[in-house]
């Protein structure tokens, strides 16, 4: 019989060739995530820091500081941040109280949940087109207030096309969001809500202090990808209202797309290094909260 | 652990960091490589990489005057010469043949002279032409009497030393059904010495060499005959547009009396024009296209190219006739235009392996045309080439293929090469956009060349022409060869007699005169182009990269195009002058691109200088004419030899290319626009029946049933023209972006869903962006 000490070798053993078998494995998609995004990552940041593709003189941080004093690179971020202020937490907390909602057994629940994911298995620009018939100048939506006595409303070429994105973008990920949160609620543990319910805690209670932490890496990933996803709305936007739009939906993605069609590489790469910057901010400060609110749920 | 999971958490986001770097500019562009690689090529890269070129010797022919519709036989050219006495009033045509083995290439006369006068009643008019075997020449001839009516077609043979053999009407033979007199549009000979005839669309006709029918045949398929020729199986062959749109070869079956399709065309000459059909010695057949030759498989139609004309230092604009000389040896008749000053040359193309070429310098020449632009442009690249012993220019054309995207693609591809460092030393201008390019420093300015060339001067050209091509940074992309006043006109009673008006003053006079036609053809769209690309750029201050649309000025201009109708009739005769004449109509927006088109104008306005006002575009300072500039040359900052560059740059504009050009444009240069004044100055007269002197017309403009004739300027004239000139400002770029977002706009307010100041806001909230992202 063999001892354990010969055992935990030969075991040893066995996982060192299988880890150094595994790596090989693991190389061509290492390499193709290499080849495809991180290379070209600092290809962008090269970009960023020589003045013209022709010259190729460096100019360090001249770039930078010339998209930070860009009228239209500011107004690009300050729309983004809004619009991303605005849709993210209402994707999350609309998409979280659905999920509650369906949960709940109600008569029709599939139904309800199948009209609320049709919305992403519509392509595009289909959407687009029925956004226009919806809020063109002369679209249903105007026609509406028109008969209950109002004036119309520009609603793409003016203060108001916040709104419609903003509902496009909702109408588009709740469902996707309500899916993830209602599997987090399908695994949340019982035993512990029986307790909680024992214990004569109300359901607002239970919610807070229970599910909402053992949902809190679910809230955190849907926020993220809601977050990547109102990044993602420039699709829309652009169909909806080509490279210029009104000031107020003018997002980053406007002004770098922009800038590629001028052949502008170096305004480009360093408004894009900046919103890199910014999403590993924002998504570093999401990891801490999740991490204060959920460490003892992982524990 | 806690270290371990920090840094798997910093690795996930740098990739996500990276992942979403991805999504920057994800939408809208799609940046195609159109493939065509430049550079200043090496030694081993001339001529596009090729083994063999054909190089070519060249003869002046000691003539001038009209040369033109020839044919080869054996050593000899043919060709019908013409010649119009002014005192007298008798145009003569004489044919002539040269012998273009000699020494010296001159003609003499083969024996065909003809004579009308203006003032006969019958007069005889040699039109077509054909040499047979034994060296007599058969002739179509159109007679004409009872002073231009009556005209008849006649076949006459006539021997080598030019003595009538035979004549005949034919023309009962060659009518056609609905049709008042057959022209006769190409003649050929066959080998049996038969003559072929045909009218451009609709019959082919067989005669023997007496005039006497012998076949006709129809033709189908082809909407007009390009090309008539013979093959060595002796097919007679018939190129053109086909009925279903593209280039077709049709021969023709007298047997069934109809056109055949032949072949269709393959391989290099595919979908090209073809201009001539040609056999070889050893009855090869090749085909003549704008760029190139092709020799042609008849079994199978495939084309394969030969050689292109710039190659061998020949601008195809001034081919006249092509010949196969010898095996691997081509010879081609040139004329540099159709006066009488024309100056004409023999070439003799013989394919030379390219090592034993003269090795030169290569600048790439980039541009949007496969045959290197315009008749001035082939100029000048062929006779930069011939005199330049140290460089060489050769065409990089970036338009290579048929269809709507083809010239997005084009555009692509180049703005690609542009960046890649890859792209040609000289760009045509003429499609650029060139303010973007300059922005970025990718042209280089001219302004030093310009100021420290020993040969020509600033002050040499129009100052106006030399700031329209200057951009708001102040660089100079390039000198153009020629350029165009546009201004609108208008009846001193209802514009006033003072050039230039305010945006204002523009709309007051609309407003008094509704119920006019405001411009011929106009509709609120044109109305605003028209406004708006003579006048953006009082909205926008470039410099500051700010715009102004939210005022009064501008909400007017839109006001003004709302007034002309939503949409113009069609018209099937363009007469912008009928309405001004009979005052129906308010403006006439005239585009002046010579002298005489000045004076067409003014001759609209019933040759009175007191009764009408060059009133110009809408807006704030000057005379309201404004420059627009044709073509030139801008030169690409990554270019290795830049001196050079501008040296056949220099060549395009300098005082010897105006001289060899027979164009009426208006030149850049000022003192080839005085020599072209001066020369349009001198009156011509004749004496006419009763004794007295009377002008002879420069030119004649025909616009519906409207004729002018425009006789020589007087000082006056010239004096008002040059004070246009002078005052005139210079255009902007054009700028497709903004003027999308105006024209988008402005449809809402057209449309009647918007006020002009609503869509004012939105076009100043849209422009400013725009500008805020190119500062």
């Amino acid at each position: 019989m063999r001892t354990t000490k010969e055992l935990t070798g030969k075991a040893t053993k066995f996982t060192k060739k299988s880890k150094r078998s595994s790596r090989w494995f693991l190389t061509p998609s290492f390499l193709g995530v290499f080849i495809f995004f991180v290379l070209p990552f600092f290809v962008v940041i090269y970009y960023s820091m020589v003045n013209n593709p022709i010259a190729h003189e460096f100019v360090f941080l001249d770039n930078f500081a010339k998209v930070a004093r860009n009228g239209a690179f500011q107004r690009a971020v300050r729309n983004t941040a809004v619009f991303s202020a605005i849709s993210v937490p209402l994707a999350v907390v609309l998409s979280l109280l659905l999920a509650v909602v369906l949960n709940q057994r109600l008569p029709f629940h599939s139904q309800f949940r199948t009209a609320f994911l049709s919305p992403m298995m519509v392509p595009v620009a289909s959407i687009v087109l029925i956004w226009q018939v919806l809020f063109h100048y002369n679209g249903a939506v105007n026609d509406l207030i028109v008969n209950l006595g109002g004036d119309k409303i520009d609603w793409l070429k003016s203060d108001k096309a916040i709104f419609v994105i903003v509902i496009l973008f909702l109408w588009k990920n709740l469902g996707y969001n309500m899916i993830m949160f209602m599997a987090a609620l399908g695994n949340l543990p019982t035993d512990l809500i029986e307790v909680a319910e024992l214990e004569s805690a109300n359901k607002w209670q239970i919610f807070v202090h229970i599910k909402l932490r053992y949902m809190s890496s679910t809230i955190l990933f849907v926020t993220i990808m809601s977050l990547i996803s109102s990044f993602k709305v420039f699709r829309e936007v652009y169909l909806l209202t080509e490279d210029h739009p009104v000031e107020n939906i003018y997002l980053l993605q406007h002004f770098m797309n922009n800038m590629f069609g001028n052949l502008d590489y170096q305004k480009l790469s360093s408004a894009a290094i900046y919103m890199s910057l910014a999403m590993i901010v924002i998504i570093g400060v999401l990891f801490a909260i999740e991490n204060h609110f959920g460490k003892d749920v992982e524990e | 652990m806690r270290k371990q999971k920090f840094f798997t958490k910093a690795l996930a986001m740098v990739l996500a960091s990276a992942m979403i770097l991805s999504l920057a500019a994800c939408g809208g562009k799609d940046g195609k490589d159109g493939g065509n690689k430049s550079g200043a090529a090496t030694e081993a890269e001339q001529y596009g990489g090729k083994e063999f070129v054909y190089a070519a010797s060249f003869m002046d022919i000691d003539y001038t005057g009209y040369l033109d519709n020839g044919h080869i036989k054996d050593n000899y050219y043919y060709f019908l010469g013409g010649d119009y006495n002014e005192a007298t009033q008798i145009y003569t045509q004489t044919l002539y043949k040269m012998d273009l083995t000699a020494g010296k290439i001159a003609p003499e006369e083969a024996g065909l002279k003809t004579s009308a006068g203006i003032n006969d009643t019958e007069a005889w008019f040699a039109n077509n032409f054909a040499v047979l075997s034994d060296g007599s020449l058969v002739v179509q001839q159109r007679k004409s009497g009872n002073n231009g009516d009556e005209l008849e077609n006649w076949l006459v043979h006539i021997d080598a030393d030019g003595n009538e053999i035979s004549k005949k009407n034919i023309t009962e033979d060659v009518k056609v059904e609905g049709v008042d007199y057959s022209y006769i549009s190409a003649m050929i000979a066959t080998k049996d010495d038969e003559i072929v005839l045909n009218d451009g669309q609709n019959k082919v006709w067989k005669f023997d060499k007496e005039g006497n029918l012998l076949a006709t045949a129809d033709i189908k398929g082809i909407q007009w005959v390009q090309s008539t020729g013979i093959v060595s199986d002796g097919t007679i062959v018939l190129t053109g547009w086909g009925e279903e749109g593209g280039q077709e070869a049709f021969k023709v079956n007298f047997d069934t009396k109809s056109t055949e399709k032949w072949l269709d065309f393959s391989g290099d000459a595919e979908d090209l024009d073809i201009e001539e059909v040609l056999v070889g010695k050893n009855d090869q057949t090749y085909v003549r296209t704008a760029d190139a030759l092709f020799e042609l498989n008849t079994e199978t139609g495939a084309t394969t190219e030969v050689l292109k004309w710039l190659d061998s230092d020949i601008a195809s604009w001034d081919i006249r006739q092509v010949f196969c000389a010898e095996e691997d040896e081509f010879g081609v008749i040139m004329g540099d235009g159709y006066e009488d000053d024309a100056q004409y040359e023999v070439g003799i193309l013989r394919k030379t392996a390219v090592a034993d070429m003269p090795v030169k310098e290569i600048i790439t020449l980039g541009t949007f045309s496969y045959s290197g632009g315009g008749s001035d442009s082939q100029k000048a690249i062929v006779n930069f080439n011939r005199k330049s012993d140290k460089y060489r220019v050769e065409v990089i054309p970036y338009v290579v293929e048929e269809g709507e995207d083809a010239w997005q693609k084009a555009v692509e591809a180049f703005n690609n090469d542009i960046l890649a460092g890859t792209g040609p030393d000289v760009l045509d201008a003429s499609n650029l956009n060139t303010e973007r390019l300059t922005s970025k420093g990718l042209l280089v300015d001219l302004n030093e060349y310009l100021d420290k060339d020993p040969d020509i001067s600033r002050d040499d050209y129009f100052k106006s022409v030399l700031e329209t091509n200057t951009s708001k940074e102040g660089t100079l992309y390039c000198i153009p060869n020629s350029f165009t006043v546009m201004t609108l006109a208008g009846w001193k009673e209802d514009v006033g007699d003072k050039q230039g008006w305010t945006v204002d003053e523009a709309k007051a006079v609309f407003e008094k005169n509704k119920g006019k036609d405001y411009m011929y053809m106009t509709d609120r769209q044109s109305a605003l182009a028209m406004l708006l690309y003579t006048n953006y750029d009082q909205f926008i201050n470039w410099q500051e990269g700010t715009c102004n649309f939210n005022n009064d000025d501008f909400t007017n201009l839109l006001e003004i195009a709302n007034m002309f109708p939503k949409e113009t009739p069609n018209n099937d005769e363009y007469d912008p002058a009928g309405g001004i004449i009979d005052h129906t109509t308010l403006i006439y927006e005239a585009y002046m691109s010579s002298m005489n088109e000045y004076l067409l104008t003014k001759a609209i306005f019933g040759d009175d200088a007191s009764k009408f006002t060059l009133i110009g575009f809408p807006g704030n300072e000057g005379n309201g004419a404004r420059i627009s500039t044709n073509g030139g040359y801008a030169i690409n900052a990554a270019a290795k030899n830049k001196d050079a560059c501008w040296e056949f740059v220099k060549s395009f504009i300098s005082p010897d290319a105006y001289k060899a050009s027979n164009t009426w444009q208006i030149p850049s240069l000022r003192s080839a626009f005085d020599a072209q004044l001066e020369k349009l100055m001198v009156p011509e007269t004749y004496v006419d029946e009763n004794g007295e002197e009377q002008q002879v017309a420069s030119i004649g403009y025909g616009m519906g049933n409207h004729t002018f004739e425009i006789f020589p300027p007087t000082q006056e004239d010239v004096d008002a023209f040059m004070d246009l000139i002078d005052n005139a400002r210079g255009s902007i770029n054009y700028d497709q972006f903004i003027y999308g977002i105006i024209e988008e706009e402005a449809g809402a307010f057209f449309d009647g869903g918007k006020t002009a100041q609503d869509a004012a806001a939105v076009i100043q909230s849209r422009i400013q962006t725009y500008l805020d992202e190119n500062d």
